[in-house]
């Protein structure tokens, strides 16, 4: 992909908050609109991501903003619904269907556990409709299946809350040790309280342009979007809420990264910072061998070398990631992008990649979706 | 033959598709489809296949399994009638390539030799689980 900047981006910090969900998504709109220099009545599409709000929700929160007459449309894909938009967004733009689309997500997730992930009722009537299981099943896989150890889950969780100390926007800062991961109540074995993530609340904006459309505004063209791979359930892929899986199952993210790769024209060794679907520990070093950065069975050894903590040769998770930021479904991944923006503007402070000029974002969410980004200074 | 997807299976006996009726406590059938194209079993069943398109046979899937994960579950979801403390496993049935997610009784352990059985999870309400197999022969002495 060649002709997507990313003229614009905004958020309002994920956590736990006294306003609504339209709040949080006009202030991550508004923000995001001045970060463009753009007026709303110049934006052509707002397509807005969220799980579990009312009806015309984007509709409520753009009608905040400004009464502009452009369409907006809703899209919504559990935890991919931010990638799914931007998906959606950068596919129309690169089409040359249209010159500017401000892409929003939010969501004011209720505490405790997610409902309604597509279980069937026999599923949820029988205890069997719990999210974390599915991720403890992929879990435990590894631990089986590679050297994966306990110790490692834990200290992903680590790595992460100390790359959140300094994100401002993050729920939770605080630096945590592996002994507080282990100690935290067991959800399903092998994961702890403190391996998941918190589900909370919060809005990112991502404005996509044109690259003639940015030239001709005079805008800061120089972050791009691209590379791009968007994928649903194919016949032998596994993830919440199946009630079974192949023993020989095919991994949704392998897919998309592998689109995005090639939109992108890049490979793994190529990608500076990640920010990834850490829905928990477990998730994160799945995703080390399924975005390409080691081989499968190694992503422990990645982890212990230091690689991808901030000053190892591939950052993960910069932001404090989902385990430390909190998962807003509908905004996490447009916040991932926010981070990598960050990072290829060089504005992340002390939590900055030096020379970050390549950023990858991953999402993956129930009901079988993937969605790899690529961004590139 | 064809078949149509379950809506729910909670408070029946019948199975409602999933399993092969049985009285609670006793041995069972996971009812499985296998499509007669690409091969692949599916459950809970579906007819044609969902991977291909192709016409599909019923599959029973019958232990020996291997309880290859195992772990207690202590809060109840959003909607669950069981009541919590309560044990879940995947139950792999290597011959059909198919691991399946479902309730396991008090005695199982992980990497034992399973096999479903009607799982009366609440006093009138059946649905499948998994039990080692030791565990039913004792329980046929």
């Amino acid at each position: 992909m060649r002709d997507v900047v990313i003229a614009g981006v905004g958020i309002h910090p994920f956590g736990r908050f006294d306003v609504g969900y339209r709040e949080m998504g006009e202030v991550a709109a508004t923000r995001c609109l001045e970060d463009a220099n753009t007026d709303p009545a110049d934006v052509d599409l707002i397509l807005v991501a969220n799980v579990g709000a009312e009806m015309a929700k984007g509709h409520n929160i753009f009608g905040r903003v400004r009464h502009t007459g452009a369409p907006v449309i809703n899209v919504e894909a559990a935890c991919a619904s931010g990638g799914s938009a931007l998906a959606l967004g950068a596919s129309l733009i690169e089409s040359g269907a249209q010159k500017s689309v401000l892409c929003i997500g939010v969501e004011k997730a209720p505490r405790g556990f997610i409902a309604e992930s597509g279980f069937e009722s026999w599923q949820i009537e029988t205890g069997l409709g719990v999210n974390p299981l599915y991720f403890a099943i992929q879990a435990d896989e590894l631990i089986r299946e590679s050297d994966t150890t306990v110790d490692d889950l834990a200290d992903v969780s680590v790595k992460n809350h100390g790359h959140a100390v300094h994100n401002p926007n993050a729920m939770y800062r605080k630096e945590i040790t592996r002994d507080e991961v282990l100690d935290s109540r067991s959800i399903c074995d092998p994961l702890r309280l403190l391996m998941l993530c918190t589900p909370n609340e919060g809005a990112a904006a991502v404005l996509l342009m044109h690259r003639d459309e940015a030239r001709r505004r005079a805008l800061d063209d120089s972050v791009r979007l691209t590379g791009l791979g968007l994928v649903s359930k194919g016949p032998d892929d596994w993830f919440v809420p199946g009630a079974s899986f192949r023993l020989d199952r095919t991994r949704l993210t392998e897919r998309a990264a592998d689109l995005a790769y090639r939109a992108a024209g890049i490979g793994p060794d190529d990608v500076d910072v990640v920010e990834c679907q850490d829905t928990d520990s477990a998730s994160e070093l799945l995703a080390y061998s399924e975005l390409g950065f080691c081989r499968r069975g190694e992503e422990a050894d990645l982890l212990r070398s230091g690689a991808t903590t901030i000053g190892g040769r591939i950052p993960v998770n910069v932001s404090g990631g989902l385990l430390s930021k909190g998962e807003p479904l509908g905004a996490s991944g447009l916040g991932q992008i926010h981070e990598l923006v960050t990072q290829l503007r060089a504005d992340a402070g002390p939590r900055q990649v030096e020379g970050a000029r390549t950023g990858l974002a991953h999402v993956m969410g129930a009901g079988h979706n993937a969605c790899v980004v690529v961004v590139s200074r | 033959m064809t078949m149509s997807r379950p809506s729910t299976a909670v408070g029946s006996t019948d199975g409602s598709g999933l399993w092969v009726q049985a009285p609670p406590g006793t041995a069972t059938a996971l009812l499985a489809s296998r499509c007669l194209v690409c091969r692949r079993t599916a459950f809970p069943a579906c007819s044609p296949c969902l991977a291909c398109a192709g016409p599909t046979v019923e599959a029973k899937l019958v232990g020996p399994a291997r309880l290859d994960y195992l772990t207690d579950i202590t809060v109840a979801p959003p909607g669950a009638l069981i009541e919590p403390p309560y044990r879940v496993g995947v139950a792999r049935f290597d011959d059909f390539g198919l691991a399946v997610i479902g309730l396991v009784s008090g005695a199982a352990a992980r990497n034992s030799t399973v096999e479903p059985f009607v799982y009366e999870y609440r006093p009138g309400s059946m649905t499948f689980g998994f039990r080692e197999i030791a565990e039913a022969e004792r329980m046929t002495r």
